[in-house]
């Protein structure tokens, strides 16, 4: 990871400085990047924190091989008296980067409990990337709600199996009608620490059990496994804004 | 839908399922609530970006989805994030290396030179057509000019590596 801008501005009317860093990732490995975690710490001249911050991106991707830009900073703002100077440009940052590579499986279908009270499975465990292992999902219809509709619960439940840092582990929920029309879906991830378990618990409510006879729950599941970890450091120069 | 300071999160979620299709998940900060404003009204002019401050300033981070699960850029108002499907152009991954080009060329002081190197071949490789390979030449004809670390038999070389190019 190479930085490729870093700048900052001179202090606004409040006194407030704006930052900009942007780096350069080159993906030597066979996967593409479809997921960054990036956390960036400023420190002033006495090497002092005095602005941080830790994201998620999903939006970015870089092919296998190839070379791409992701903005770590882009509108962060400090207070110019966090700096002995009054200004920025003896700060310096320190970035941390993870890319991570997705692996989508198609776990299988749930049928519609018949009625309230009833539970419907997948009763197996499944591989998720050969990093996690999803433990059968469970699918509870509950009392319907006054108009008769169905309130449905799912438990999905997810071990981390391997000793990396699995940043989203994701399940989603289709509910197909018997012509296999989607009637509505649900999404939900959540983060897995190494050897941890999660789970995950998608909700549809408000479903006709006309409009879902001889129809089925659509299961599908991706992991981000990390791809590689780099760190930078950088000094900020003027921007010319 | 108004959303007040003590609004269950339960009812936003249900609210941005229902008319936007988006999927919503909170997480609590560790700070207490400072927000400047007591309401918000959603509406579907309304941006990403003043609805996760505004639950900021109540005290929570929230990331809002789509039903791929992929992150609803903050710029989008909820009416465009109904229909934002994060789909890429099929020139995406050349805007994107001439996006670091561009970057590149721009600063004085870039001092991995063989590394630019190999991006601007990467470039005119993946350039389709001779106007595109024009516009990687420009940019490295900046690099030229404005980067004192990059020479001219740095230019010759990369020209050289990719003349062979279709």
């Amino acid at each position: 990871m190479k930085v490729s801008k870093f700048t900052h501005g001179n202090p606004d009317s409040d006194g407030e400085i704006n930052f900009e860093l942007e780096a350069m990732i080159e993906n030597e490995s066979d996967h593409d990047i479809e997921f960054v975690y990036y956390s960036w710490l400023i420190v002033n001249e006495n090497e002092t924190s005095v602005l941080g911050g830790n994201y998620e991106d999903d939006s970015v991707f870089i092919g296998a091989k190839d070379s791409g830009s992701i903005s770590l900073i882009s509108w962060d703002r400090v207070h110019k008296d966090a700096f002995a100077s009054g200004n920025a440009s003896e700060s310096t940052a320190h970035a941390a980067v993870t890319t991570y590579r997705r692996e989508f499986v198609k776990v299988g279908t749930i049928d519609v409990p018949s009625k309230p009270g009833e539970m419907t499975s997948i009763d197996k465990k499944i591989s998720l990337g050969g990093a996690a292992e999803l433990m059968g999902i469970s699918c509870l219809r509950n009392k319907d709600d006054d108009d008769g509709n169905m309130d449905l619960v799912f438990a999905a439940g997810v071990k981390n199996t391997s000793d990396d840092y699995i940043s989203r582990v994701q399940i989603t929920m289709k509910a197909m009608d018997q012509r296999d029309a989607q009637i509505e879906e649900d999404v939900r991830a959540e983060t897995l620490p190494p050897k941890a378990i999660t789970t995950i618990q998608p909700y549809m409510w408000g479903l006709a059990p006309g409009k879902m006879k001889n129809g089925q729950f659509v299961v599908t599941a991706s992991v981000f496994l990390p791809i590689e970890s780099y760190t930078a450091e950088a000094t900020p120069v003027l921007s010319n804004d | 839908m108004i959303v007040e300071t003590g609004t269950e999160k339960d009812l936003i979620i249900r609210h941005l399922k229902e008319v936007y299709s988006l999927g919503c998940k909170f997480e609590q900060l560790n700070r207490s609530v400072q927000s400047n404003s007591s309401t918000f009204e959603i509406t579907e002019n309304v941006l990403v970006d003043d609805l996760l401050n505004f639950f900021i300033g109540l005290g929570f981070h929230c990331r809002i989805y789509n039903s791929e699960g992929l992150t609803i850029p903050f710029g989008l108002t909820l009416k465009e994030a109904k229909k934002y499907t994060g789909e890429r152009s099929d020139d995406y991954d050349f805007q994107q290396l001439l996006n670091t080009l561009n970057t590149i060329s721009e600063s004085t002081d870039y001092s991995d030179i063989e590394w630019a190197k190999r991006l601007f071949v990467r470039a005119f490789k993946k350039a389709k057509n001779l106007g595109e390979k024009e516009l990687v030449k420009k940019i490295l004809e900046e690099l030229l000019e404005e980067n004192d670390k990059f020479t001219d038999s740095d230019y010759k070389e990369v020209i050289k590596l990719t003349e062979n190019f279709n």
